[in-house]
């Protein structure tokens, strides 16, 4: 669905490259993330792929067809979630959305998208006095007014509380349970793993890795159980098993039978100790 | 025509929605009252004003034709200041199209203000036809102006700096009338010059319809020069 070879880009009047030598391929009904943080070339990446930022040098193919050969109705088959919200503040929300849907030939359903993300009580009032969080939800059903194939977000969840983030990401998992392709940047190791199918740990204009978060996970993270287990009494033991044959070592089945067990976890390393082993930097 | 009617509507709710632009939509019809009624007053008072009806007349075209300029320029740099613009660069229009209704809307706005105040103030007994056409490079002037507020201010502060550096500049041709010999037509450089000449010769001896034409090339000019600069700096 996206394949972007050799990428590269420089700022005008930059000294440094922006984004180098990306190589990565997004298949139809994938949601791809890039992680990396704040400045690593995420946004930047994000903004060639939607054609806002030109005189990039390698190729890049959306839908199947190169990116410089598309005319402006490419915008009819993606959608587009800035990280800053941008509206017209002295608008309200539904005239935001029927100006910008006024330019799309494909149905839409405002006050639908609205009430997914909890603004359907807000329609009418001017986006000027909307919180942070409520012009975040704004920008992002923006994106989906078309119902577009693909959908690039930057940092879909910044700025929003848990219960919104959870609506915001519930639509995403949504969208690719109906065969949408996303493209997600975010710094957010707790999004990256819960919606991506793959990711791509960016770093300084770098992809240092493409995995999924699972293997990632497992890759790095140790083979082994931490048991956590009461000795007789308030005594609290702790106590670390190799996965390996878990089932055949006898210490570990003696614990299960005779201790009173509190925890079990496996030693799989998170996503964010994944990104600083790998590149060195954190998420920040 | 839906495309027309989706982005007036959205301008008039911007326009009417913000108290100062709201106001400066309707200060061009003041002045064109004030000129109707006060400016005979005047002349009977200081009737020394008499060979200068017309240069007024020309300075008070300008003035009310560049309110829709004024306007236009702080909704676009409100566009510019929150993102707007870039989503509007994501939306499937070619990236011209915006730009030009916009344009489109202040060229018209001040071609009725112009031709209001040619036939309102009943300075000069020109026929229909003549005032039209004469309104036309004027109503050209508010277009060019918003294009290099847009391209070159970053936020409205500096719009207002660039409005009034830009006032500045547009009025400096009045000065010509006060230089006898081929020095006045130094001003001839400044594309306003041959807006004053069409309504007011002066000292000069080119005809109406060489000032006229000038007046018309010069704004077209700028206006395509304009929009590609827009286009490279705003919309790369």
């Amino acid at each position: 669905m996206i394949q972007a070879d050799n990428l590269t880009f420089q700022y005008p009047g930059s000294h440094v490259q922006a984004a180098r030598n990306l190589n990565f391929r997004i298949e139809p009904g994938e949601i791809f993330g890039f992680l990396g943080p704040s400045g690593a070339g995420k946004s930047t990446t994000q903004k060639i792929l939607i054609g806002l930022l030109k005189g990039y040098t390698g190729k890049i193919s959306i839908m199947g067809k190169s990116l410089e050969d598309w005319d402006p109705d490419f915008y009819n088959h993606v959608g587009i979630g800035f990280e800053l919200p941008n509206h017209y503040l002295k608008l309200t929300a539904m005239e935001n959305l029927r100006f910008f849907g006024s330019f799309y030939s494909r149905k839409k359903d405002y006050l639908g998208l609205l009430e997914k993300v909890g603004l359907l009580q807000d329609a009418n009032k001017i986006v000027e006095n909307f919180s942070k969080s409520m012009k975040v939800r704004l920008n992002f059903i923006r994106a989906l007014l078309h119902d577009p194939e693909i959908l690039f977000l930057d940092e879909p969840t910044t700025g929003l509380d848990p219960v919104n983030s959870r609506k915001i990401k519930d639509i995403i998992l949504d969208q690719k349970a109906i065969g949408k392709t996303i493209f997600v940047t975010t710094h957010n190791m707790h999004d990256a793993d819960e919606l991506c199918d793959r990711i791509s740990f960016i770093v300084d204009g770098e992809l240092m890795i493409t995995e999924t978060p699972k293997q990632l996970k497992l890759d790095h993270g140790k083979h082994k159980v931490k048991v956590e287990y009461a000795d007789g009494g308030q005594l609290i033991k702790v106590k670390e098993f190799p996965l390996k044959d878990i089932g055949k070592d006898q210490k570990f089945m003696d614990i299960l039978k005779t201790r009173e067990v509190i925890s079990i976890h496996s030693q799989e390393a998170s996503l964010d100790e994944v990104f600083i082993k790998v590149t060195g930097k954190n998420l920040l | 025509m839906n495309r027309i009617l989706t982005y007036s509507r959205n301008d008039m709710k911007l326009i009417f929605r913000d108290p100062i632009l709201y106001v400066m939509l309707f200060v061009p019809l003041v002045i064109i009252g004030l000129l109707r009624f006060g400016l005979p007053a005047l002349a009977e008072v200081f009737p020394d004003m008499e060979p200068y009806t017309k240069v007024i007349l020309g300075t008070f075209c300008l003035i009310t034709a560049m309110f829709p300029a004024y306007i236009y320029s702080f909704i676009m740099l409100d566009e510019k200041d929150q993102d707007v613009l870039i989503v509007i660069r994501v939306l499937p229009i070619s990236s011209i199209e915006f730009l030009v209704f916009r344009l489109l809307f202040i060229s018209v706005f001040s071609f009725f203000f112009t031709v209001l105040t040619i036939a309102v103030t009943g300075i000069v007994d020109w026929s229909p036809a003549k005032i039209i056409t004469a309104s036309l490079p004027v109503s050209l002037v508010a277009p060019v102006m918003s294009l290099f507020i847009i391209v070159f201010a970053r936020n409205k502060i500096e719009g207002v700096t660039w409005m009034k550096g830009l006032n500045f500049i547009m009025f400096l041709p009045v000065l010509s009338y006060f230089i006898k010999g081929s020095y006045e037509y130094t001003f001839g450089i400044l594309p306003l010059y041959w807006i004053f000449k069409m309504f007011e010769p002066g000292f000069s001896s080119i005809p109406y319809y060489i000032n006229y034409s000038i007046a018309l090339i010069y704004h077209l000019v700028l206006l395509l020069v304009g929009i590609r600069v827009f286009k490279l700096r705003v919309f790369p």
